[in-house]
C-alpha cells in the first residue's frame, strides 16, 4: 500500500526531471578543469607587487568554480526559490561570523601582545660554559 | 502547495545549508586568525604543503563529481548498470583522494608537524631535539633488550650483562654493541642536562647531530688516563675525534681524545683493551630530524589539521553512502533514484569545499605574505 505513493512520486520525479533542459555535464566538468588550471598557473606567477589583484583573482576562480558545481551538477538552476530560502540564512551566517570575529581577532588596533613577537630589544644568548674548545 | 521535491531532498538541502555553516565556520575563523596573526608560516618546505598533491586532490574531486552527476543521469534513464559502473568509478576516486591526503598527513607526522608540538623559538627547538633523541635511544634499547620490561628495568639488565673487559680478551660482539649504547645514552643524558641548564644554542645542537655524534667514540683502556672530577681514576673515556685523530686511531697509532670533559687525552695504541676495535663510533644523530624553527606553526598546523580532517570525515561519509548503493548490486532500481541524487547532492557538497580549501590552504598563504 505504503509503495505506491513512493512509486508514484518517484515517477513524477522523472516526469520533473525529463522535464528541464538537457545539461551537457561533460562540459561542465571540461570548464571546472580550465579553472583549476587556471588557478594552478595564477599560484606559478610571482607576483608579488599585485598581491590583491592575485588574490582576487585566485578566489574568483574558486567561486566560478563553486557556482559551476552549485547550478549544473547540483541542479540548482532547475530548481524553485526554495533555494534562496535554504541559502540565504547559510550565508548570513557564514559572513557574519567573520564580521563577528574580525575586531576580536583580525584587526590590529591595538599592539598584539603574543609571545612570539619580542616587545623589547632581544638579548644575545651566550652559553655559561663551552665543553671542549 | 508546498515544495515540488522530495522530502529526502529537501531534508538533505535542510542538512548542506546547516553543513555549509559547519565549513564556514572554521573557514572563516581559519582567515580572521590568518589576518588576526602577526605572522604566519608560508615556506612550504618547511610547512610540507604540497600544492602538486593538493592540485591532483583537486581534479580527482571534481572528476568523481562528474561522475557522479553522470551516473544520476543514467538512473534516471533506468540504465543501472551504467550507473553502477560511474558509482564504481566515484568510489576508487574517493579512495585516491584519500590516499593522496594520507601521503600529505604521513609527510606531516613524520616531520612533527602537528598543534602543540612545532617549536616556535631555539629553546623549544632544542627540547624537541631531547625528545627525539629519547625516542631514538629508547627504541634502540628496546631492539637489543627484546621484552616488556620498563627501560630502567631493561638499563640496568645491560648494565649487567656489559662486564668490565678483561686485559688482552677481545670484547665479544654484543658487548661491544651494548658498550655502544651505553655510550649513546650518556650523550643523550649529556645533551638532555645541558639543554636543560640552557648551556647550549640551537647551533651547537645542530652541530652536534651533523657531526659530533658520529666522531663520538667510547674508549676502554688497560691503564687509566683520565681523572674524574671526584679524583677516580678511569679506564673508560667518551670523546670526540676529529679526521686525523680518527685516521690514527683506525691505523693503530698513537691519538688524542678530546674528552667531554674537556681535557685531550693521548692514548697509546697498546693500551687500548683488545686488540681489534674495541670501541665504537656513534652515529646515531642521523636518526633525529633536523630541528626547525617555525613562529606561528602551531597556530596553522591547527587550522590546517582542523579543516582538512572534517573535510576527510565528510569524504567518509560520502563514501559510505556509495557503499550502500553499491551494496545493492544488480537489485540497483528506479526506488534508489532519491538515494542516489541526495548521494550525489552531499558529493557535490564536499567537492565544493574542497574548492574552497585549496586556494585558502595552498595558494593563498605564500601570495599574502611576502616572505
Amino acid at each position: 500500500m505504503s509503495h505506491e505513493p513512493a512509486a508514484h512520486a518517484a515517477v513524477a520525479d522523472h516526469a520533473g526531471h525529463d522535464a528541464h533542459p538537457h545539461v551537457n555535464y561533460f562540459a561542465i566538468f571540461i570548464a571546472l578543469c580550465v579553472c583549476t588550471g587556471i588557478s594552478i598557473v595564477l599560484d606559478l606567477f610571482d607576483a608579488k607587487s599585485m598581491r590583491w589583484v592575485m588574490v582576487f583573482l585566485v578566489l574568483s576562480v574558486a567561486v566560478a568554480k563553486a557556482m559551476f558545481v552549485l547550478t549544473y551538477f547540483m541542479h540548482l538552476k532547475f530548481e524553485g526559490n526554495w533555494k534562496y530560502i535554504i541559502l540565504m540564512p547559510t550565508t548570513i551566517l557564514a559572513i557574519g561570523l567573520m564580521v563577528a570575529l574580525t575586531p576580536d581577532i583580525g584587526l590590529h588596533y591595538y599592539t598584539p601582545d603574543v609571545p612570539q613577537v619580542n616587545q623589547t630589544a632581544p638579548v644575545a644568548h651566550t652559553p655559561d660554559t663551552k665543553p671542549g674548545h | 502547495m508546498g515544495i515540488p521535491i522530495s522530502r529526502a531532498k529537501l531534508g538533505m538541502w535542510l542538512f548542506l545549508g546547516t553543513e555549509i555553516m559547519f565549513f564556514t565556520a572554521f573557514i572563516g575563523t581559519y582567515i580572521v586568525c590568518f589576518f588576526g596573526s602577526p605572522g604566519w608560516p608560508t615556506d612550504t618546505h618547511q610547512t610540507h604543503i604540497n600544492i602538486a598533491a593538493g592540485g591532483i586532490n583537486t581534479f580527482v574531486l571534481i572528476l568523481s563529481s562528474y561522475f557522479v552527476v553522470v551516473a544520476h543521469e543514467a538512473m534516471g534513464l533506468r540504465n543501472f548498470a551504467k550507473a553502477r559502473k560511474f558509482l564504481v568509478f566515484t568510489m576508487a576516486l574517493a579512495f585516491v583522494f584519500l590516499g593522496i591526503k594520507g601521503y600529505e598527513y604521513s609527510g606531516k607526522f613524520s616531520h612533527n608537524i602537528l598543534p602543540g608540538r612545532i617549536a616556535e623559538d631555539d629553546f623549544q627547538a632544542m627540547n624537541n631535539v631531547v625528545k627525539a633523541m629519547k625516542v631514538a635511544v629508547e627504541g634502540e634499547l628496546n631492539g637489543l633488550i627484546p621484552g616488556e620490561e620498563k627501560i630502567h628495568e631493561k638499563q640496568a639488565a645491560l648494565a649487567l650483562k656489559v662486564t668490565e673487559p678483561k686485559a688482552g680478551e677481545p670484547d665479544a660482539q654484543e658487548v661491544r654493541i651494548l658498550r655502544a649504547w651505553q655510550g649513546w645514552n650518556e650523550e643523550f643524558n649529556r645533551l638532555r642536562t645541558e639543554v636543560s641548564a640552557n648551556k647550549l644554542s640551537l647551533k651547537e645542537v645542530q652541530d652536534r647531530l651533523d657531526t659530533g655524534y658520529a666522531q663520538t667514540i667510547i674508549l676502554d683502556t688497560k691503564t687509566p688516563v683520565l681523572k674524574a672530577a671526584d679524583g677516580r681514576e678511569l679506564t673508560h673515556i667518551a670523546g670526540r675525534l676529529d679526521e686525523k685523530e680518527l685516521a690514527a686511531y683506525k691505523a693503530k697509532q698513537p691519538f688524542t681524545v678530546l674528552a667531554h670533559t674537556g681535557e685531550s687525552v693521548p692514548i697509546a695504541a697498546d693500551n687500548l683493551v683488545a686488540s681489534s676495535m674495541p670501541a665504537s663510533v656513534i652515529d646515531l644523530g642521523h636518526q633525529i630530524h633536523q630541528p626547525f624553527v617555525m613562529p606561528y606553526g602551531n597556530l596553522f598546523a591547527s587550522c590546517y589539521f582542523l579543516m582538512t580532517a572534517f573535510h576527510a570525515i565528510h569524504v567518509l561519509v560520502g563514501m559510505t553512502m556509495f557503499a550502500v548503493l553499491l551494496k545493492q548490486g544488480n537489485a540497483l532500481n528506479e526506488k534508489w533514484n532519491d538515494f542516489m541524487e541526495n548521494a550525489g547532492l552531499y558529493w557535490h557538497f564536499v567537492d565544493l569545499v574542497w574548492i574552497f580549501l585549496f586556494p585558502l590552504l595552498y595558494i593563498l598563504p605564500g601570495l599574502m605574505r611576502a616572505a
